[in-house]
Parts: structure tokens; C-alpha cells; sequence
């Protein structure tokens, strides 16, 4: 166990020290920066490979750092740990994020600023290791806000242009909102328990089950109380409803981040954090319920935005939201082995799908309005063909990823509430709908862009495409491995209406989508102006929350800054500086005055000390 | 019969004399002849009072520090004379409202 103590050790180390090796070269040798990260990442995959593969069989690898710090009820270490759930991550962080940065090699090789790309990459892929890694509720907070920090640093890469800078900060704030109620929630575990270690917390909870505690007179579980704030938390990360309008404007970051970040792993850090703590929420029945209604209301919601958008990176952005609803609701009944599957799944073929979508930019020189593609699968075969298959697996076609997790999920659901089933295959359906439409407005159809375009149109090289190849077959692959059945038996209900109706609903919605985009583009009415906006939820944020902030915090800046802190602060300045004005005629420079003050300050002295 | 309270008395008066040149002289020789005034009129003092019986016993270290103040006068008087033959080259008269320097 010692050797896979040092491997585990190097899997950590690896990234940070190549991350700061690049932070601090990356300016003068940025050439050698995406090998250098790629590698890093590369290398530590090899290391996980063996300390996945033990904690995945049940043999847990743990690793006692040093204390973080200590008091009397409560001892926090810095230790990080791999079993079932994290061996999962360890595969996908690593192996779908080292995809990443190799391809990002070639997507960046024109920036100047690459340097800076790498170093933050390699950054976020060590936080995520922390927060995967981690073996108590601490060390999962300290990754959760490292990748919130690199997530927000990649959003607004492009710092230059304003629509980058933005989005990061949206994003930024948007998690805030989450993580404060993560915290709350930790510090509510940390009291009750008395204990940081994750496997203590989930092994106590049962008994902790019926502790309540009084809020205005109502008793509450205190438990169920915990899992609100956690799940509040999970919201913001995972980009749940009502806290995911983030997510879309995140891709104004670099296509790789997206994909990285957006996509595969650190939007999964919500879906994670739930099932790490599955005691607490098998213990919370009412905020569960919640859970369930807000993925449901996530997982349709999004779909349906996500057919009314032009853009191909926020049509992936929707579609990402809308599957992370499908996760938490697996999460919410209580199969995490379903929502862990999903997430392997779709990290596959999500990031599949962003990297091909960057493979389409990279093609139409940075254009990515689908109304100006079509066609494509002439101009650029092999993008199209592995998008198309990332497509499928995104729909739930049979033999794809994405159909054994999604079907296992509505099948879990099933077995809770059919109603709730019934809706995620619905939201199936729209799914597939989507997904068809994407790949008939980009591929085929008559080519829209100008001729200028259509000049410059090539495919990408071998350094891109070899990552697409590699994940277009794990799409086929990661479907058939039985991932659910690592983390527990499932409590699924094998019936087969949920079955052959969510193959119906596939195949009807995609072969409708297929059908409907065959050949052209369909017209832009306001309803579908109105849906593009998501709903109009940003201008409702908006009015409702933004706008009256902004007036309450330029009140605050008008009458209690300026008129109040600011005018006592300057009244103080002002009136120190007219005391020493007066006070400099009393130095005269004049000896013979001088002399006169000292026999001054002699009498007064002597009027207090003489009886 | 004079006693020691006369010269106590008389201290007073010349240590009055001194400060009176100090603060009215504008002559640097004066100011320094004002301070020795002032310094002998506390030697005065030292000595009236250690010759006054406490409790039937005399004290002595008036006189001694009497000496000391002596000592200090005289390296004052050289040290302040010094000084003094600098500034004369600055100024004939060695008026102290020549030397305003200090005020920068």
C-alpha cells in the first residue's frame, strides 16, 4: 500500500508543480507551455491509472498529509483518499481533461497569452483533484472555490473584449450565492458531528436522523436543514436552477474550457458533492423532494431553450445544464451509481461534442452561428463524423453512452415517482430533438457562410483531431463499462414501459429533428425569441434582483460613502491640518522666544509640583 | 542676625534677576551671563538650605552638589562662549534675532 501512497502523492503534485513551473516560465518559452501542461496531466493519469483501478475494486488508498489545523471538538486533516466514487472522478478529471490538453495545444497555438491558458488549466486540474481527492469536508471546500477561482479566470480569458470579463464575474457571483450556503451548511455538519471526515459524517447520520432543531417556534430536521444549504451549493456549481444562468454566458471562455470545465468535470463538482454525501441526504426525505423538483424543472427547462438556440456553444451550454438535471435527479432518489454513470458518460461525450464544436470554429475562422453553417460534413468529414456521434450519444441512441446512463436514471426515478419518470423522458425526447437539429443545421443542408469562409474551410490537424477520435471511441466504449454497479446495487424498476418509451421518445424526437431540419432553417418567430433568452429569466433576474442592488448599493455609495464616511474621514484631514497651521507660528525659529516658553512650561510645572 | 531664610530669600531674588535677562536681553553675552546668575542663585539655595538643622543634624550634600553645579557652570560657560565666537563671525552684534534658523 506504501507505493500506492506515492503514486497517489504524484497524481497530486504533478499538476500543481507543473502549474506553477508554467506560471512562472509560461511568459518566456510559450511554445513549450501546452507540452508542458498536456504532459503534466498525461503523466498523472498514467500514476491514477493503479490507484484508481484499487479504490474502484474497494481497496481504498489513503493519504495522511499533515494537520491543517486543530481545536478542541474539532481536528481537520490535510488527506486525501481514492475509493469507488473518487477512483470514478480520477478517470474522468485526468483522462477526459488530459484529452483536453493535448487538443488545447493546437486550439491556443495562435494566443499570445497561452502561457497564462496552461498554467490556469493545470491549476483548475489540481483543485479538482483536491476537491475529488479530499478527505473531509475542508479539503472539498478548498478544491470547490480553487475551480470556482480558475473557472472565473478562464471565463474572462479574454479579459480585453467586455462580453469574457463579464461572464466570469456573472459566474463568479452566481457560485458565490451557492457557496454560501455550502458553507453554512459545512460548518452545520462540522458542529453536529464534530467531525470534517466524510466517511465519519455519512456513517453518523443515521443516527443524527431525528435531531431538530427550532426556527421561529417550527421544529425542523436538522439534517434536512444541512442538505438544503448543501444542495444550494450544488446548485451554483452544478448550474441547477434557479442558479445556472452562468453557465451560458460561460462560453464566452477558450472551446477547450469550456469543455473542460463547463462540461466535463467541474459543473459535475455539484452532482459529486451530493453523492459524496449521500448519508445526509438519505436522511433529508422533504429536501430531496425539492431535489428532484428542481432537476426536473432543470433537465426540461434547459432542453427546451436549448432547441431555440443559434449559438453552437450555448446549445451544448443548455444541453449540459439539462443533463446535470438528469444527474441530480438521479442523485435526488438516492441512485448516485446512476448520476455517477451519467456523469462519466456525458464528460465523454460532452467534451466530445465542445472539442468538435471548436473543430468547427477552428474551420469557419471563429464563426458559431449555426444559421451561417450547414453542409459541413463535405468540408470537414471527420469533425462531422465524430460530432455525429457525440450527437447520438447525447440523444440516447442504443450502443452510445448516453442511452444505457440516461435510461438507467429515468429507470431509478421510476421506481420513486412515475410522473417524474414520465417528464425525464420527455425531456429524452426534446434531448434528441436538439441533438438532431444541431447536426442538421451545422453539417448538412445547403452550406449558408460566404464564400470568403468557404475558402479558408479546412479540416483541423492531427493534434486536434486525434483527442476527438480517441473520445468519439469512448463514447461507443464508457456505455458498456457497468459503472453504476461500482458504487452499490440500484433499486431500479424494471418495467417496460420506461424502457421501450424512452426508445420511442428517441427516436421520435430525433427522427423528428432530422425530418424538420433536413434541408433548411426554420423561421424566427417571437416565441422562439422568447425561449432563445431562456425564458426571459435573465431580464427577470434582472429587474427583480440586479437592478434594485445597483440602486440600493448607488445609495449607499451617495449617502452613506460620500455624504457620511467620506465627508467625516476628509473632516478630520481638514481639521488636523488647520491645527497645524496655527501650531507653526509658535515656531518662530527666535531663540529669545524659545527661551521665553521654557520658563513658561518651567512655571507651569512648578504650579503642579509646589504644595 | 541673618539667617539661612534671608539667603533662601535672596536665592529667590537672584534667580528672579536671571530668568528677567533671559527673557529681556537680546545679547547672547548677556543671556549667558543671565543663565550663571541663575545657576548661583541655585548653588545659593543648595548651601542656605544644608545649613539648616533637621532634627539636630546637618545635612551636607547641599554643599556637595553645590561643587558639582560649579563644574557645570564653568563647562557651560566654555562650551556656551565657544558658540558664542562662531556666531560672531555671522554677526557683530550677536543678537538673538539674528538666529532664526531653528524655525527649518
Amino acid at each position: 500500500m506504501a507505493s500506492m501512497n506515492l503514486l497517489l502523492a504524484l497524481v497530486i503534485i504533478i499538476p500543481i508543480f507543473s502549474a506553477l513551473l508554467i506560471a512562472f516560465t509560461g511568459r518566456s518559452f510559450p511554445s513549450f507551455a501546452g507540452w508542458i501542461a498536456a504532459g503534466a496531466v498525461l503523466l498523472s493519469f498514467a500514476f491514477a491509472v493503479p490507484v484508481a483501478l484499487q479504490g474502484i475494486a474497494g481497496n481504498a488508498t489513503e493519504l495522511h498529509l499533515w494537520n491543517f489545523f486543530f481545536t478542541k471538538t474539532l481536528s481537520i486533516d490535510v488527506a486525501f483518499r481514492v475509493d469507488e466514487l473518487s477512483g470514478i472522478m480520477l478517470f474522468v478529471v485526468l483522462g477526459v481533461g488530459g484529452l483536453i490538453h493535448f487538443y488545447s495545444i493546437e486550439y491556443m497555438k495562435h494566443d499570445r497569452s497561452r502561457g497564462r491558458f496552461f498554467a490556469l488549466l493545470n491549476a483548475f486540474i489540481s483543485f479538482m483533484l483536491i476537491l475529488i481527492l479530499g478527505n473531509n469536508l475542508l479539503m472539498l471546500f478548498a478544491g470547490w472555490e480553487g475551480v470556482g477561482f480558475a473557472s472565473y479566470a478562464l471565463i474572462g480569458f479574454w479579459y480585453e473584449r467586455q462580453a469574457p470579463a463579464k461572464a466570469g464575474i456573472k459566474a463568479f457571483i452566481t457560485n458565490r450565492v451557492g457557496d454560501f450556503g455550502f458553507m453554512i451548511g459545512i460548518f452545520l455538519l462540522c458542529w453536529l458531528t464534530g467531525s470534517g471526515s466524510l466517511a465519519e459524517i455519512n456513517a453518523r447520520c443515521v443516527e443524527l436522523k431525528n435531531v431538530t432543531v427550532n426556527i421561529g417556534g417550527m421544529p425542523f430536521g436538522y439534517l434536512e436543514l444541512v442538505a438544503l444549504m448543501l444542495f444550494l451549493g450544488a446548485c451554483g456549481k452544478s448550474a441547477q436552477f434557479p442558479l445556472h444562468a452562468w453557465l451560458p454566458d460561460a462560453m464566452e471562455g477558450p472551446t477547450p474550457v469550456s469543455a473542460l470545465i463547463h462540461a466535463a468535470t467541474m459543473v459535475t463538482a455539484g452532482i459529486y458533492m451530493v453523492c459524496r454525501l449521500d448519508g445526509v441526504f438519505a436522511a433529508a426525505d422533504t429536501v430531496r423532494e425539492i431535489m428532484l423538483l428542481g432537476a426536473l424543472v432543470t433537465a426540461l427547462g434547459a432542453a427546451i431553450v436549448a432547441c431555440a438556440q443559434t449559438d453552437l456553444k450555448r446549445i451544448l451550454a443548455y444541453s449540459t445544464i439539462s443533463q446535470l438535471g438528469y444527474m441530480m435527479a438521479g442523485a435526488a432518489v438516492m441512485a448516485k451509481g446512476t448520476a455517477i454513470f451519467h456523469l462519466a458518460t456525458h464528460a465523454v461525450f460532452k467534451a466530445l461534442l465542445f472539442l468538435s464544436a471548436g473543430s468547427v470554429m477552428h474551420a469557419l475562422s471563429d464563426k458559431l452561428d449555426i444559421r451561417e453553417m450547414g453542409g459541413l460534413i463535405r468540408k470537414i468529414p471527420v469533425t462531422g463524423i465524430v460530432m455525429i456521434v457525440g450527437a447520438l450519444g447525447l440523444a440516447g441512441v442504443p450502443l452510445f453512452a448516453g442511452y444505457y446512463s440516461k435510461e438507467m436514471i429515468i429507470g431509478a426515478v421510476a421506481a420513486d415517482n412515475y410522473f417524474a419518470a414520465a417528464l425525464l423522458i420527455v425531456g429524452a425526447a426534446i434531448t434528441a430533438f436538439y441533438s438532431a437539429r444541431m447536426i442538421m443545421l451545422v453539417f448538412f443542408g445547403e452550406s449558408r457562410f460566404d464564400d470568403e469562409t468557404s475558402k479558408h474551410c479546412h479540416e483541423s490537424n492531427w493534434i486536434m483531431i486525434l483527442p476527438l477520435i480517441i473520445l468519439a471511441v469512448g463514447t461507443l466504449i464508457v456505455g458498456h463499462l457497468h459503472v453504476s454497479e461500482i458504487l452499490g446495487h440500484i433499486e431500479e424498476e424494471n418495467l417496460p414501459w420506461v424502457f421501450y418509451s424512452a426508445l420511442a421518445s428517441v427516436i421520435f424526437g430525433g427522427g423528428f429533428g432530422i425530418y424538420y431540419y433536413r434541408t433548411h432553417l426554420s423561421h424566427s418567430t417571437p416565441w422562439k425569441e422568447f425561449i432563445k433568452t431562456g425564458f426571459g429569466w435573465d431580464a427577470a433576474v434582472d429587474r427583480v434582483l440586479i437592478q434594485p442592488i445597483t440602486e440600493l448599493a448607488k445609495w449607499v455609495r451617495d449617502y452613506l460613502d460620500k455624504a457620511g464616511i467620506d465627508s467625516l474621514a476628509h473632516g478630520m484631514a481638514h481639521s488636523a491640518g488647520a491645527l497645524g497651521e496655527t501650531m507653526r507660528t509658535l515656531q518662530s525659529g527666535s531663540i529669545g522666544t524659545y527661551l521665553g516658553y521654557a520658563v513658561f512650561g518651567l512655571a507651569i510645572l512648578l504650579w503642579f509640583i509646589v504644595p | 542676625m541673618i539667617n539661612s531664610d534671608h539667603a533662601t530669600f535672596f536665592s529667590l531674588i537672584l534667580f528672579g534677576i536671571g530668568i528677567l535677562g533671559l527673557l529681556t536681553r537680546k545679547n547672547l553675552i548677556m543671556i549667558l551671563i543671565s543663565v550663571e546668575i541663575m545657576l548661583n542663585a541655585v548653588n545659593l539655595n543648595l548651601i542656605a538650605l544644608s545649613r539648616r538643622d533637621i532634627q539636630g543634624m546637618t545635612a551636607v550634600g547641599g554643599e556637595a552638589i553645590a561643587l558639582f553645579v560649579i563644574l557645570l557652570a564653568a563647562c557651560e560657560a566654555a562650551v556656551g562662549l565657544g558658540i558664542l565666537i562662531g556666531l560672531k563671525k555671522y554677526s557683530s552684534d550677536v543678537s538673538v534675532d539674528d538666529f532664526d534658523e531653528l524655525r527649518d
